[in-house]
Formats: C-alpha cells, sequence, structure tokens
C-alpha cells in the first residue's frame, strides 16, 4: 500500500457523513437515493461523498445504471487499521520500557533510602 | 440589484426556512413551481436534473419527478398538495417515492408562500421535518447546498423568461 492510498483513506475517513455513509453501507448495500434519504435535495452532496469514497476504494459501485448500488470496500479500512496497530505497539514497547524504567529507578530510590537510614 | 444569495435558518423545533428573492413577478415564480413544462426547466440540483415530470396541480393531487444523478442514477421524488392558493402559497408533502409514485416515508412538508416585493418576489421555503433529529441530519447531509443550487437554476430559469 503507498503512503498516498492512506492519506486518502484517512481524508475520506475525517467527514462525519462519509463514515456514517460507510456505517450504513456494513449493513448491506445500499443505492445513493436510498443513502440521501429521507430528502431529495441532499442528492448532490451526497453524490460528492460517494465519490470522495470511491476514489479512496472504501466503496465500488455496481454497473446497473439506474441503481448503481454502493458497497463496502474493506481492503483499504483493514490498511489503515495495520498501520494504526503497527503504531500501537510501537508505543506499547516503548511505553513497556519507561514502565520497567520508573520500577526499577523507584526501587533504587528506596535502595538508597533505606541504605541512608542505615 | 438584489441579493442572490439564499438563506437557510433553523426555526423552531424541526424546521429549516430558506428564502431567496427573486427578480420576477410573484405570479411568475408561483407558475415556475406549478406547471409541469417549466419545472423541467429548473426544478433539483444542477447534478441531479429532473427528465421526467407529471403535476396534477388540485389539493391531493400530487407532482411527481424522476431526477437523474451524475452516474447515470435514477431518483424519484413526490410532492402531495395539502394547500394552493395560485400565486402566493403553496403546501406539499415532500417525499421520495418510487416509479409507480408510492410514497417513501418519512414525509417533510414544504410550505412556501410567494411575498410581492413590488416587481420582485421573496420565496420564503419553510420545511418541516419528521423531527428535530431528522433536520439535523438533513442539515448535516447536504440539504442547503442542494436547496441552494436548485434556487440558482430557477433564478436562471426566470432570467430567461424575462430575456424572452
Amino acid at each position: 500500500m503507498t503512503a498516498d492510498q492512506l492519506s486518502l483513506t484517512f481524508s475520506a475517513l475525517a467527514d462525519p457523513t462519509r463514515r456514517a455513509i460507510l456505517a450504513r453501507l456494513a449493513g448491506g448495500e445500499a443505492s445513493v437515493t436510498e443513502l440521501a434519504a429521507p430528502f431529495t435535495m441532499t442528492l448532490p452532496a451526497i453524490s460528492k461523498h460517494l465519490k470522495v469514497l470511491e476514489r479512496a476504494k472504501l466503496i465500488s459501485r455496481g454497473r446497473d445504471a439506474q441503481w448503481r448500488p454502493c458497497r463496502l470496500r474493506a481492503e483499504p479500512l483493514q490498511d489503515a487499521e495495520e498501520w494504526i496497530e503497527r503504531h500501537r505497539l510501537l508505543w506499547e514497547e516503548r511505553f513497556d520500557r519507561l514502565d520497567d524504567y520508573l520500577s526499577e529507578a523507584q526501587a533504587r530510590g528506596a535502595k538508597s533510602q533505606e541504605d541512608h537510614h542505615d | 440589484m438584489i441579493n442572490p444569495k439564499t438563506t437557510a435558518t433553523p426555526a423552531g423545533e424541526r424546521e429549516l426556512l430558506i428564502e431567496r428573492e427573486f427578480a420576477a413577478p410573484r405570479e411568475l415564480v408561483f407558475k415556475a413551481w406549478t406547471e409541469r413544462d417549466r419545472l423541467m426547466q429548473w426544478w433539483g440540483p444542477p447534478t441531479w436534473p429532473i427528465d421526467y415530470c407529471t403535476v396534477d396541480l388540485r389539493v391531493g393531487g400530487a407532482w411527481h419527478y424522476r431526477m437523474r444523478g451524475p452516474a447515470g442514477e435514477e431518483g424519484w421524488g413526490k410532492g402531495v398538495y395539502r394547500e394552493i392558493m395560485p400565486s402566493s402559497r403553496l403546501v406539499y408533502s415532500d417525499y421520495f417515492s418510487d416509479e409507480d409514485g408510492t410514497e417513501i416515508p418519512p414525509e417533510a412538508i414544504a410550505e412556501i408562500d410567494f411575498v410581492d416585493r413590488g416587481g420582485t418576489t421573496l420565496v420564503r421555503n419553510k420545511t418541516t421535518f419528521a423531527s428535530g433529529e431528522h433536520r439535523e441530519q438533513v442539515l448535516g447531509m447536504g440539504v442547503v447546498e442542494g436547496m441552494s443550487e436548485t434556487m440558482d437554476r430557477l433564478d436562471e430559469h426566470l432570467a430567461a423568461v424575462a430575456a424572452g
């Protein structure tokens, strides 16, 4: 996966309406009119959101001319999740080492205090 | 010179007020909103114009149309007339529908007042949604953009009619 694809994915996800569309499509495919329901005047904005999602390969659209059903595509989301997971692991390791350091530092501190009392 | 801007203001618990002034007498603006051949020329946002329309202008009658999207998709809409006062007021229930005209709930109520401003016309379009939550959802989904673009097309249509 290219960094560019990752940017497309995160940028497509950085909008609450587009996330709502993806959440809706997780439950099954839907047409643009179903996604725009219940008000026809939202159709142009929904069309634009679908274009962004399609460019980011987060959805694909069927060929049927009148219906063009939208389907969720999982691959870019999995790639984004892997990216987040890699960073989570990196930080987990760093925090583990910090944790070890703090335990040692406290133990040393306690010991030097004991030595002092003696 | 009329400010061409369309204003949109949430009002009350579940209403949205959209206003726009047009450089045409209200008789003409009302006709544009209620006659099939005129609606064909402007109704719908520019990326979703209508390519089929029937009008049965009487209380209980309906206005049924097909919108065509940028990818060739179809969307059917329907307005069921509730109140008709020629040149001054129009009230209809606004729905998505199917090809046969079966309404897909929930409905939104559109109340449109055509106010004479001495030759120009102020259109006050109040839409009452099923709930406040429904209104917020529709606002988030870009309703103001779609309405503004549609009002721009009406403005252009009226200018073309005036130019003869």
